[in-house]
């Protein structure tokens, strides 16, 4: 039971066996979370946004075509929800960094990375993300822990591929710089422009 | 160009990978079945004709039987007297008014702008939202 299919399980539930669902929303509990909370920064939200995910994707299951992976789908309808939210409480974030992060200082952030505990990095990275624009940190979660493709991404976002690539390219580009300003402070203490 | 981006691509993807996935609160799942389950059980036992309908609907079947029982039809092409009509004598109190076209346009334009109401508020509800 345990390596049951995401196609074999909605089959099940589409026939009426609703507990087959629950192990979908097991499997995919996790990341759908994820998703709703690096773009709402905001726990309680985004639990009740997953949970709203959940629901919408039982309820409209039957409508799954089976053309994109289970696990696209899922995440488009997370993705539209938070949107939806984000819309709903007004409150979109965007930050403009205008700076230019060198081959030196990208070699001297990977250096000093090395050096930091792992929890403190991972702390890092989701402070850096929280900084993000909602839309950019949830491309960037796809693309580099989900590793969905561009293609996959565009999907789900209903953004071009083209869209997605700058966006990508424009969140890592933010993400070095905060890192510069967290783990480089001697670069940054200069011009006296602090975060 | 390209080598600093590699670099940094390289870098997110550890860090990323590396900061692992956030956990919903440990009864997430429960509570996703449990509002399913809710729904489904709203769903099955909402008939479409409530009861009450049902019983109107008998109602008025009833009379019809009854009211054909004990006004039998003596030719079933006689359906009664239809000139209660001509009896009444309702006249149209709007026969003899005769309106201007900008008039005419300016009640239809009006007409339209009632309309308009509806799907406005719709929009704007949508834009409140």
């Amino acid at each position: 039971m345990t390596t049951s299919t995401d196609h074999q399980l909605i089959e099940n539930t589409l026939q009426g066996n609703t507990q087959a669902f629950s192990v979908l929303v097991e499997r995919y509990q996790n990341f759908v979370f994820t998703i709703a909370v690096r773009m709402l920064r905001n726990r309680e939200e985004a639990e009740e946004v997953a949970q709203d995910s959940f629901i919408k994707a039982f309820e409209a299951l039957s409508t799954y075509r089976g053309e994109a992976k289970f696990s696209s789908w899922l995440y488009s309808i997370a993705y539209r929800k938070t949107l939806d939210r984000i819309r709903k409480n007004n409150n979109s974030r965007t930050i403009e960094l205008v700076e230019d992060i060198t081959e030196t200082e990208t070699e001297d952030i990977e250096n000093a990375l090395h050096f930091i505990q792992i929890q403190e990095r991972n702390e890092l990275i989701k402070k850096g993300i929280e900084q993000l624009p909602e839309q950019e940190a949830a491309i960037i979660t796809f693309f580099y822990f989900e590793e969905l493709s561009i293609k996959e991404i565009s999907e789900i976002t209903q953004l071009s591929e083209d869209n997605v690539k700058i966006k990508l390219y424009r969140s890592r580009k933010k993400l070095f710089i905060l890192l510069k300003y967290y783990v480089l402070p001697q670069y940054t203490n200069s011009n006296g422009s602090a975060i | 160009m390209e080598a600093p981006f590699n670099k940094q691509d390289e870098i997110i993807k550890k860090l990323l990978q590396e900061a692992s996935l956030e956990k919903p609160s440990l009864d997430f799942s429960n509570n996703v079945m449990q509002q399913i389950e809710k729904q489904k059980a709203s769903q099955t036992y909402r008939p479409l004709i409530s009861k009450t309908a049902w019983g109107a609907i008998l109602a008025i079947f009833l009379l019809g039987l009854l009211w054909v029982y004990f006004n039998p039809a003596s030719n079933m092409y006689d359906v009664g007297n239809l000139t209660f009509t001509e009896k009444l004598n309702i006249k149209n109190p709007f026969e003899g008014l005769t309106l201007s076209k900008t008039t005419a346009y300016a009640i239809g334009v009006m007409a339209l702008f009632l309309l308009q109401i509806p799907f406005l508020k719709r929009i704007l509800e949508k834009n409140q939202l």
